[in-house]
């Protein structure tokens, strides 16, 4: 896949760049060309107009010559003048005045009679003269007796007498060549062009680089380069047609070295001269190429732009496609992975069901077999119901983890007290460890908050997974403890850090599996494990529930060595009205080998208002009695301690001193067992660890009690009922009379509603009940629609506690009735403690 | 005929109903008053007029007596028809389930009036 995408974009990259080089390239060859040509229409353009100025100009010049000339004639008529000698004076003032260099006569033998300047003989006399008789005006070249090139022109005139006695037949002026040249701008340097005149049979007139005596046809046979077309003749033999014609001729031409130059000839009025434009094409060319190059610059720098664009373009893309190509390829491999974790896990839970459905199936047979024997039917049911729970916490997992998978699970945030939930969590384990003979210590650590706002239940879950993870992965023997310290929490004062750390000396995990471990249905894939029962779910949804309450857990965990889970979550405090006891300025001496619980005990009774010190061991303890038999007040002593144990150093002060000081057992496990012993070496009441504020207050609550009132403490729960009075809303008589006896033994007094009408009504009248225990299927109206009444009368009766009794136990029930505005649910059948419990809740 | 005897024809939970009434003539009183408690007749004759709302109400009741008095076979049925009426239409089960709601109701009141006699 990866190959044939860099194939295809490869490819289609290089065909894009050919694409778009040829275009390219075909662009400027098309440009070059046409910008030859280009040029060339330029250049004719240009001549033309060139020759056509130059031409009106020569025209204008020669013509301006001539006008003065006619003014000097017109002034100069002989019959003003007095002599010839004067008349030639005046000529020649005139002549001088406007610029000529020379003036003459012409006879009627084609010679010149001088008025002024020198001698001058004409290259072609013959023409002019036949011009002249011809009583044409005639301008010709001709040259001075030093030898320079000069213009003449001849107008007919008769009316001037020359010496000999003839009338001339035409008079003369002549100006420089570098006048007309002059006039003409024609050699001017800064000019794309210089031009040149010349004469039919290609001799100069002017010529400006060229040697006056040169013939151009010649030039032009030696410069210029027979090309492809047509020879340096064949050119010039167009040439000299076109003059012939008095044509206008227009043709580029290369030189011999390669120059490109335009030629350009028109022919010019009033004289048999031509004017010959050259144009070499370097200057016009240089400007096209500087042009061309600057084009061709541009174009290569957007061929490269364009291509580096592309390139990126490409690039990016194909690393898109390749991010695509690898997540694509990334989430079927986690899908291969999950299908192949979730067939491994059918085939785990089909192997984990089938272990006590088995036991089911055999225990079952083996009782039908012994009916009759009591005691061996007994053991199969034990061990059938054993099977059966563990079936029960397999498909509970199971739940959890499909309710986990389709975000189904929530949490639901009660104010917990901690130490409830640790004693309770500790009592199970504590079973669990002893079964297997394992060590189970408790510690805690700076524990200040005792009631904290979480999910107790999935908080139980939690921990209960890991500590009971920790019994079934640890040896017969081995040691687990379970601790939990308080720190401050970054949300806030409201809130408190615990840090739960459950850690064994069990047979630990390896690395890999510790990168996977909270993954669904993964356990250790080792013959090490597979004894030990569990859907490998338990810590996917520790996690779960760990993370729905934004905790983290660290792991750190050896093989053989064993393993430390640290649960790390944020709880809120919960606000709660404890009332702050205050007990007498008692002394207190704590005797624990454990340091810290000694410290924690002392700063404990310290902040209860007593005075406390502790010991260490039952020796040092016995000391300070003999030394001060009367000091303390009470000793709290812890049941195991090096050398001589709680009980038996409890019954050596007893055996010392005379006061009856209270000594309480801490004690971690049941104490039922040493229960006895203890009552007899004089211990007056047990403590269980762990040792929470709230566990030592009721401690010391309960001594205070007796010493207040001896053993005539007042039975709490029986007074709560006394006096309160209960509706029952019930339709069936003989729960009625079941309800009505329960409560009344509990001296609750109680009246009946049959159903929810009736109850309803009864609230409305007379409204001296202190709480509604409410069926909720009853005739006419039922619980919830009755519920929802009495919270619309207001005022004493929307506040009175209503509980839901009834025989549906689901959790939609439950959510259906608190949302109806009810306070709590209870399920039947009527447990009496229960329904006490729930009634001191909201009535107190 | 002891209480305990007639909970174990009855397949009750005797153990668990003294636990929650604690004393055994309470235990006795209540148990001799299903006999005359009307849930069942209800249920039978609401059936019969496919009032089956009225049915389900009963079932119900019923299941919550059977529930305090911890009759756990008779409670098991009348669940069972409990959950099936919930819908409030009959389904091809309904009949099957009433016949053996039926003969667990028959058994469980032929032990209690047996109880009963034996005064």
């Amino acid at each position: 896949m990866k190959k044939k995408t860099t194939h295809f974009l490869i490819s289609s990259f290089i065909i894009i760049v050919l694409v778009y080089t040829s275009i390219m390239a075909f662009y400027a060859i098309t440009m070059s060309r046409k910008t030859k040509n280009v040029v060339e229409d330029v250049a004719t353009i240009y001549m033309e107009g060139i020759n056509v100025r130059t031409t009106k100009h020569f025209r204008s010049t020669i013509e301006s010559k001539l006008d003065l000339v006619y003014a000097i004639l017109k002034n100069c008529v002989p019959t003003k003048y007095n002599n010839r000698d004067e008349l030639m004076s005046d000529i020649a003032e005139h002549g001088k005045l406007h610029g000529f260099e020379h003036m003459a006569f012409y006879d009627k033998n084609g010679e010149f009679i001088n008025i002024y300047g020198e001698d001058l003989t004409l290259v072609d006399n013959d023409s002019f003269f036949k011009s002249i008789t011809s009583n044409n005006k005639k301008v010709a070249v001709g040259k001075t007796a030093s030898g320079e090139d000069i213009i003449v022109l001849g107008i007919p005139t008769n009316v001037y007498p020359l010496e000999n006695g003839d009338n001339s037949i035409a008079f003369v002026a002549a100006v420089s060549v570098n006048f007309v040249n002059d006039a003409l701008s024609l050699d001017e340097e800064s000019s794309l062009a210089y031009s040149h005149i010349i004469r039919r049979d290609g001799s100069f007139v002017i010529g400006n680089k060229y040697e006056i005596n040169t013939n151009y046809f010649d030039l032009i046979r030696e410069e210029v380069a027979s090309d492809v077309n047509k020879t340096s003749d064949e050119y010039v033999e167009e040439l000299k047609n076109s003059m012939k014609n008095r044509e206008e001729y227009s043709q580029s031409l290369s030189t011999s070295e390669q120059r490109m130059m335009q030629l350009y000839c028109t022919p010019l009025p009033d004289s048999e001269w031509y004017l010959v434009t050259i144009m070499p094409y370097d200057r016009l060319n240089t400007a096209f190429s500087d042009l061309e190059h600057l084009r061709i610059f541009m174009f290569i720098i957007s061929l490269c732009i364009t291509l580096i664009v592309l390139l990126t373009i490409f690039i990016i893309y194909f690393r898109m496609t390749q991010k695509q190509i690898y997540e694509l390829d990334n989430a079927r491999r986690k899908e291969i992975s999950a299908n192949h974790a979730k067939s491994e896990f059918l085939s785990n839970m089909s192997h984990d069901i089938r272990t006590p459905m088995n036991a089911v199936m055999g225990m079952t047979s083996i009782a039908q077999n012994n009916i009759d024997d009591k005691a061996q039917v007994e053991n199969c049911l034990r061990k059938i119901s054993v099977s059966g729970k563990h079936l029960l916490g397999l498909i509970n997992d199971v739940l959890d983890m499909s309710k986990i998978e389709s975000g189904k699970m929530t949490l639901n945030p009660d104010v917990v007290s901690l130490n409830e939930e640790i004693e309770s969590i500790v009592s199970i384990i504590r079973m669990q460890a002893k079964e297997k003979q394992q060590k189970f210590d408790v510690y805690l650590e700076n524990l200040k908050t005792e009631n904290i706002i979480c999910d107790g239940v999935r908080l139980n879950q939690v921990i209960i997974n890991f500590l009971s993870n920790a019994v079934k992965f640890t040896p017969v023997g081995g040691e687990i403890s379970f601790s939990i310290s308080e720190e401050e929490s970054s949300k806030g004062d409201n809130f408190c850090r615990m840090k739960i750390g459950i850690k064994d000396n069990g047979i630990g995990m390896s690395e890999d599996f510790q990168k996977i471990i909270f993954q669904s249905f993964t356990r250790e894939d080792s013959k090490r494990v597979n004894k030990t029962q569990g859907t490998g779910l338990g810590m996917a949804i520790s996690k779960y529930i760990v993370d729905a309450m934004g905790g983290t857990i660290d792991i750190n965990s050896e093989l053989n060595k064993g393993t430390e889970f640290v649960v790390t979550l944020d709880f809120e405090k919960a606000e709660i009205n404890e009332e702050e006891a205050v007990f007498p300025n008692w002394n207190v001496l704590v005797v624990d080998d454990d340091e810290m619980i000694c410290k924690s005990t002392v700063s404990i009774l310290r902040s209860l208002g007593m005075n406390a010190e502790s010991v260490l061991d039952g020796e040092s303890t016995l000391r300070r009695l003999e030394k001060n038999p009367d000091y303390y007040n009470v000793i709290i002593i812890d049941w195991q301690l090096p050398n001589i144990d709680g009980i038996e150093t409890a019954r050596r002060i007893r055996e010392r001193t005379t006061k009856k000081i209270p000594i309480l057992l801490i004690s971690a496990y049941d104490w039922s067992d040493i229960e006895e012993n203890a009552k007899e070496a004089g211990i007056d009441d047990f403590i269980s660890k762990p040792l929470f504020r709230s566990t030592i207050i009721r401690a010391f609550n309960r001594i205070v009690n007796q010493n207040q009132a001896g053993d005539k403490t007042p039975n709490k729960k029986q007074a709560i009922g006394a006096g309160l009075k209960v509706l029952v809303a019930e339709d069936n008589d003989l729960n009625w009379e079941i309800a009505e006896t329960l409560l009344k033994e509990k001296g609750f007094s109680c009246e009946r509603a049959e159903n929810g009408k009736i109850c309803l009504d009864m609230l409305a009248n007379e409204n001296d009940f202190d709480a509604v225990l409410m069926d909720i299927r009853m005739p006419i109206m039922d619980g919830f629609e009755a519920t929802r009444e009495i919270r619309k009368l207001g005022g004493k009766a929307g506040e009175i506690p209503i509980i839901a009794m009834t025989a549906d136990a689901f959790a939609e029930d439950m959510k259906k009735c608190l949302e109806c505005g009810m306070n709590a649910h209870i399920a039947k059948p009527i447990d009496i403690d229960e329904v006490e419990k729930v009634l001191e809740k909201y009535i107190i | 005929m002891t209480l305990e005897e007639a909970y174990s024809k009855l397949q009750g939970d005797y153990g668990k109903v003294m636990k929650l009434l604690r004393n055994p003539a309470l235990v006795k009183k209540f148990a001799l008053k299903f006999i005359d408690d009307e849930s069942f007749e209800l249920l039978e004759k609401s059936l019969n007029e496919k009032k089956y709302t009225e049915a389900f109400r009963a079932a119900h009741t019923l299941k919550g007596v059977c529930l305090n008095l911890c009759f756990d076979k008779l409670y098991l049925s009348a669940a069972e028809m409990t959950e099936d009426l919930r819908p409030g239409i009959p389904t091809d089960k309904t009949e099957e389930i009433f016949n053996r709601l039926k003969d667990d109701y028959l058994i469980t009141v032929s032990a209690l009036k047996e109880l009963s006699e034996e005064l």
